[in-house]
């Protein structure tokens, strides 16, 4: 039996050694998530994708001159609605250091606080592998590493770079996506494609994720801008969401900054727009460091 | 827990250090332990019913030992017959019999009951009540003598590498083996690994990446039509057949392990030149067990070939109703009969024919008609075993027969991962025609060190690359019946 355990070792060795050091340098080059993954971080900004794809973190930095950059946490919708399992990544992703310059933005959108009919409440989320994770601010993480093949995305990131996509992706260190389309193209997508319904239970968790960031910093409340048809359709899907929200932002005296009135002075890369474009995300990620600098000041 | 998962990893470490570290003479009660365990991890509440097949068959078997009249000894069968039916009759087939007893009723303008149960099919159901049947048959036909020893025949039930998805075993075969008598064996031990390695290769690389050609193909709302259906029907055979062959090679291996020999269920085919050659090297243990079991009994009070291809087709009626309660199923397996009865019927005249054009019986042109001849036919029967339902499978079919817009390429799968499928079919066709008969840990001795760490090195990169996400991955198909 000791030779078979010899032999193991040093088999296991052999094909893992390549293997991991082959994943990690095609998930830290071509994985959009891994990024989100690593590290702890003093700043966050939390949501779905239009979060992801509209805010830049390091135009935060720069603007507001803090003192480490923060970190874009948010995925999609299917993966990062207020919930649960999202609360417990949060709470293992930021620093536990009180400071006063730091915040945290909180994006808001009515899917993030809806849930599908008809399933198990969080059923969306609930089997997403980065909730599998033991750890998610190991750095490296070793475990993702190890765990998600990565044959698929290099197997995209090959075929995007050698068709013709209509589209070019970047994806940041600080998290954010950065999506700039070729040309007038613009994504038509299916915005509804399931039967969603206020969530009692993920407005309670938005509820807690705004007293577990604020235990660390200053926290915004932020709708982001979309376009005026895609305005409306939130409005029939969730017509009093405005109001939940501000409730919530009074309940939990933070501010709440709601930029869907201006949704058309920016570009889209979808249609109906709610994904800015990497030069919208820009602009817009300016005029929100202009009102965070004015509401901190006047605090 | 199936194989491929990391509890099961935890599960047969523990399971194999204490098994080796324990008595001989205990080492059945702790497999037993853990066949149970294994069984009740994935759902508790059916460990009773296990229990209480096992139990009746065992009994069953010292009754029919027990006496020399054959009267007696062919009620205590029909009475193993009857509970073991009884329970499949009951979680496998009640819903759908039912179901159509009141489309018929309501036809007929009568008024029935609409009770359907909501049990959960229990897994392995199929699989080891045609085991512990088998050993009530062979007792009565005194091929074996029943086994006095109830945790034996509670393990020759429950062994755990075959409980779920086989191979089904025959208790003169497994039973004996049952005094494991066996310690610690470094060669014995490598060769159920290179069947575990070559298994995980075809369940995790190949099968389930055929899996996602062909999910978009039969996920009816995806409107695929022309080539790619039939193309996706194609694949299906095959993700099919190197699932099970996966799983069967990996209960093989770790039973190897343990030093329990378990029958074959798979030849070295991946294309299959007719329905006998097919039946020949698909699922052996339960094309022997329909023959043994049911087509012998019906054919032997008649001896005419014409009443032999009938009991050919009711077989294969039933063999198709064993994967599932459907129509599907039924019309797949009564497809597989006519075929063979044809088969048979035609046999002599191909014969001839390919003989006075120079085709002998093992000439690779012969290989390929046959091939190019059986794959239409065995497509067509892969739309009624894949569907979701019948309905669906005719839809599909219909839809494969419309070339208004012909394309194989589908943007969800792409052109490399349809390049990638083919590379690896060619390569384990390659591997096969090396194998030949044999299995892959009797060619792998055979082979220098080198050659053999290459192959285990190449097979265990590939798993760790082309795996499926923790969220893409399929279970092994066979759980499902």
């Amino acid at each position: 039996m000791t030779r078979l355990l010899k032999k193991g070792l040093f088999f296991a060795l052999l094909t893992l050694v390549p293997y991991g050091a082959l994943q990690y340098f095609i998930i830290t080059n071509y994985d959009p998530i891994y990024t989100k993954l690593v590290g702890k971080h003093k700043f966050v900004i939390t949501g779905v994708s239009r979060a992801k794809i509209g805010l830049s973190p390091m135009i935060l930095h720069e603007e507001m001159e803090l003192k480490a950059v923060p970190q874009n946490l948010a995925i999609s919708n299917l993966s990062t609605p207020y919930g649960p399992f999202y609360y417990a990544f949060l709470q293992k992703k930021i620093t536990i250091q009180e400071a006063a310059d730091h915040f945290h933005l909180i994006s808001v959108s009515p899917v993030s606080i809806m849930d599908v009919d008809d399933t198990l409440t969080y059923s969306r989320e609930s089997h997403d592998l980065i909730y599998k994770l033991q750890s998610v601010s190991n750095r490296p993480n070793l475990e993702y590493v190890f765990r998600i093949p990565s044959f698929e995305m290099l197997h995209n990131q090959i075929r995007l770079s050698l068709t013709e996509s209509q589209m070019v992706l970047k994806m940041h260190n600080t998290g954010w996506m950065e999506v700039n389309p070729k040309g007038d193209f613009r994504m038509s997508i299916n915005y509804i494609d399931a039967p969603y319904r206020p969530s009692l239970e993920r407005e309670e968790y938005l509820r807690k994720t705004i007293s577990l960031l604020e235990k660390t910093g200053n926290v915004f409340l932020i709708r982001m801008p979309v376009s005026s048809s895609m305005l409306q359709i939130e409005k029939n899907l969730y017509p009093n969401f405005d109001e939940v929200i501000t409730k919530i932002a009074h309940e939990s005296s933070v501010p709440y900054l709601d930029y869907t009135a201006d949704g058309d002075s920016y570009e889209f890369y979808d249609n109906p727009g709610h994904h800015l474009t990497g030069k919208s995300a820009r602009d817009f990620t300016r005029v929100v460091t202009k009102d965070l600098k004015k509401i901190l000041s006047e605090d | 827990m199936t194989f491929i998962s990391f509890e099961f990893l935890l599960f047969i470490t523990g399971c194999l250090v204490i098994y080796f570290a324990i008595s001989s003479r205990w080492k059945w009660l702790w497999l037993l332990v853990c066949s149970y365990f294994f069984y009740g991890y994935h759902n508790l509440i059916y460990v009773p019913l296990l229990m209480f097949s096992t139990v009746v068959d065992y009994w069953i078997g010292l009754k029919i030992g027990s006496t020399e009249k054959p009267i007696l000894r062919k009620r205590w069968l029909y009475l193993s017959i009857f509970v073991n039916l009884s329970l499949l009759a009951f979680f496998k087939y009640f819903n759908f019999f039912n179901g159509e007893f009141q489309g018929l009723a309501g036809y007929l303008g009568m008024r029935v009951s609409s009770f359907q149960h909501n049990y959960l099919l229990p897994l392995g159901i199929s699989f080891y009540t045609f085991q512990t049947l088998g050993y009530s048959i062979d007792v009565y036909r005194k091929y074996i003598k029943p086994e006095k020893h109830i945790g034996k025949y509670a393990l020759y039930v429950s062994f755990f590498p075959q409980l779920i998805a086989g191979p089904i075993e025959r208790g003169r075969k497994l039973l004996p083996q049952l005094s494991l008598q066996v310690s610690f064996d470094y060669q014995r031990t490598v060769e159920g690994l290179q069947l575990i390695l070559w298994g995980l290769f075809k369940k995790m690389v190949i099968a389930d990446r055929l899996g996602l050609y062909v999910n978009q193909i039969f996920d009816i709302s995806n409107n695929h039509q022309g080539p790619a259906v039939i193309f996706g029907a194609f694949l299906f055979g095959l993700q099919i057949l190197f699932d099970f062959a996966a799983y069967s090679e990996i209960a093989i291996g770790l039973a190897r392990i343990l030093g329990v020999k378990l029958s074959r269920n798979f030849g070295n085919v991946s294309f299959f030149t007719s329905p006998v050659h097919m039946w020949n090297n698909w699922h052996i243990t339960l094309t022997s067990w329909f023959r043994d079991y049911v087509y012998f009994p019906l054919t032997r009070s008649n001896k005419n070939k014409w009443a032999s291809h009938s009991a050919l087709i009711i077989t294969f009626l039933i063999t198709g109703l064993w994967h599932g309660a459907s129509w599907g199923f039924i019309i797949w397996g009564g497809l597989h009969g006519i075929y063979l009865a044809f088969d048979h019927i035609t046999a002599q005249s191909r014969n001839q024919l390919y003989t006075s054009i120079g085709l002998e019986k093992n000439s690779r042109v012969r290989r390929l008609i046959g091939i190019l001849v059986f794959l239409p036919f065995n497509i067509l029967t892969g739309f009624f075993f894949r569907a979701s339902s019948t309905s669906n499978a005719f839809t599909l079919i219909e839809r494969s027969l419309d070339w208004s817009s012909v394309y194989l390429y589908i943007r969800t799968v792409g052109a490399a991962e349809l390049l990638l499928i083919i590379s690896l079919l060619i390569g384990v066709e390659f591997v096969n025609n090396k194998l030949g008969k044999r299995q892959i840990h009797h060619f792998l001795v055979e082979k220098p060190t080198h050659v053999r760490w290459l192959f285990y090195f190449v097979l265990t990169e590939a798993i760790l690359l082309l795996r499926l996400s923790e969220v893409e991955k399929s279970p092994f198909i066979y759980f499902d019946f």
